[in-house]
């Protein structure tokens, strides 16, 4: 198992995936800086015609960008991500015939299945935790930290205004890490349940992310708010809750429980599918 | 190779099914609407109700609904009441009347907001109100108990987000220099948490401004209460002055509407 899991490992290390998506993610930061130096230079100060606004210079700095760009990150790019990722593994395998050569090997289908999403999950986290240190990263280099206000309305982060100071915001982002990492089980546990039904990778991750947007626009319009509990995207930035003066705790672990029930239904479909059917 | 479920996917059906359990216990996010109880005296009543007419644009409040617009009045049992969409002074009359004894209705003669209330005094306030008649009414109630208090009623515009915003604005400084005081109406702008991103328009975020201006000044007293107008919008609100009054309760009372009315009352017990 360890030596399945080792070349496992160096398979996703040596992919041109990897440096793909990082590529991805540092042109995503770079779009997010230039929208946020106009929005900062052009829309703060109070106009003229325009008076009453509590947004001001101060109010923007490096925790405020690194918030907003992982937020949008975490919820549109990286899942977006992890649907390739699941796409590449069981029916990359199998388009690359290198699916039958790994079966005949004393590996058995559930180990390998297994392997792979522990894996795959891993490489998901770690670009999580990239996009958020270069966000931070950038966001001390070129905006500089301080206090983090965080407004009603804006992101539907909270519903009082939460003023969390530097250190108090790092922690929050630093468990807002561990908490989007486990998001990502739902979406890539979903592609990966499409990979062991369809045999094409692009299909795979055509479908996947096809499927993810659509879910992702229902849930957030309030439209369709009674649909949200059966949908797992009304539940991708249950990590915010982190973002408050007084967590609620509940909330976030609902939030987390609801991710992870939906990937484990999702995991156990995949895992009868690819136990039982049949190779060409 | 079996069809039969293993023991693995059992632990991950299994899995699913106590996650699912736990989000369903541990989620809550119902809205809190109001129900009428029992307060004590130190405890002051506030509604703030648009009993106008749905329909494209604000339309004045029809005579046919003001019995019903009595009715729950009277049932609540309100100190004071925020009215939007009185028609004319005549009106205003006509629903002291049915209002009963001891109630009484403060418009001006053009109508627009009112002011409804019982077991206290009210003085309008004339002088230094920067707002557009019709648009806003600024009074002092003075409760049978507790200390004199700062009310502004307002109705902002429906279309613009800029007048919006003025009107609000002005309105929240007023209020703000001249504690204690509530602010309520109908503000005409939606921000609600639940909604999340959906419809980013510039209206949203120009609305998320003027809310956030208000919420900086003044305590918004009926959170997480959800919609208060057709269709599932939250436009009225209830800013009451921070570290003078707890409320004890507070949300929209739901079920009385009547004919094409499109606002439910919003209704907060708040206490010195």
């Amino acid at each position: 198992m360890m030596s399945l899991l080792r070349f496992e490992w160096l398979k996703i290390l040596r992919s041109r995936r990897l440096m793909v998506t990082a590529g991805v993610v540092a042109l995503y930061l770079a779009l997010m800086l230039l929208g946020f130096y106009t929005y900062a230079q052009n829309e703060t100060g109070g106009q003229a015609e325009f008076r009453y606004t509590f947004e001001n210079r101060g109010y923007f700095n490096g925790l405020t960008f690194g918030l907003y760009a992982f937020y949008f990150g975490a919820l549109m790019v990286l899942p977006i991500f992890a649907a390739a990722e699941g796409g590449s593994q069981i029916a990359g395998e199998r388009r690359r015939r290198t699916l039958e050569l790994m079966l005949y090997r004393q590996v058995s289908r559930s180990n390998l299945f297994l392997g792979k999403f522990a894996l795959s999950w891993l490489s998901q986290a770690l670009l999580t935790g990239l996009l958020m240190a270069l966000a931070l990263v950038l966001g001390l280099a070129l905006v500089g930290w301080g206090e983090l206000n965080i407004y009603p309305g804006v992101l539907q982060m909270t519903d009082t205004h939460q003023r969390l100071g530097q250190l108090a915001a790092l922690r929050a982002f630093g468990l807002a890490w561990l908490a989007a990492s486990l998001a990502m089980t739902a979406p890539l546990s979903m592609s990966f349940l499409l990979s062991t039904w369809m045999r094409s990778p692009v299909n795979v991750v055509a479908a996947s992310t096809a499927l993810y947007l659509v879910m992702l626009v229902i849930s957030e319009v309030h439209f369709f708010a009674q649909l949200r509990p059966y949908l797992f995207t009304a539940h991708m930035g249950y990590w915010r809750e982190l973002f408050r003066e007084t967590v609620d705790w509940p909330a976030l672990f609902g939030g987390g429980a609801r991710l992870l029930a939906f990937a484990a239904a999702f995991l156990a479909i995949g895992h009868w599918r690819f136990r039982t059917r049949e190779e060409p | 190779m079996s069809r039969r479920l293993r023991p693995t996917e059992w632990l991950f059906g299994a899995a699913a099914l106590v996650f699912a359990v736990a989000s369903a216990i541990l989620i809550d996010d119902r809205a809190v609407v109001f129900e009428p109880a029992p307060r004590d005296a130190e405890t002051v009543r506030i509604v703030t109700w648009n009993i106008g007419s749905g329909g494209d644009g604000p339309r004045p409040a029809r005579d046919e609904h003001l019995p019903a617009v009595a009715a729950a009045l009277r049932t609540l049992d309100a100190d004071l009441a925020f009215l939007q969409e009185i028609a004319d002074r005549d009106q205003a009359t006509r629903l002291a009347k049915l209002l009963g004894d001891g109630w009484s209705v403060r418009t001006r003669r053009g109508g627009g907001v009112a002011f409804a209330y019982r077991r206290g005094q009210l003085r309008r306030l004339r002088d230094g109100s920067p707002w557009p008649r019709r648009q806003a009414l600024a009074a002092v109630f003075r409760p049978e108990r507790g200390p004199a208090i700062t009310v502004v009623n307002l109705h902002a515009d429906y279309l613009s987000s800029k007048k919006r915003n003025q009107l609000i604005g002005r309105a929240a400084d007023f209020a703000h220099g001249r504690p204690p005081a509530i602010l309520a109406g109908d503000f005409n702008l939606d921000v609600d948490f639940r909604k999340r991103g959906d419809l980013f328009t510039d209206n949203l975020h120009r609305d998320i401004e003027t809310y956030n201006y208000v919420a900086g000044k003044l305590r918004d007293a009926a959170l997480r209460g959800g919609s208060t107008a057709e269709p599932d919008r939250r436009l009225d609100y209830l800013f009451a002055s921070p570290d003078r009054f707890t409320v004890m309760r507070s949300g929209p009372w739901k079920g009385k509407r009547v004919g094409d009315m499109d606002h439910d009352p919003v209704v907060a017990d708040l206490r010195f």
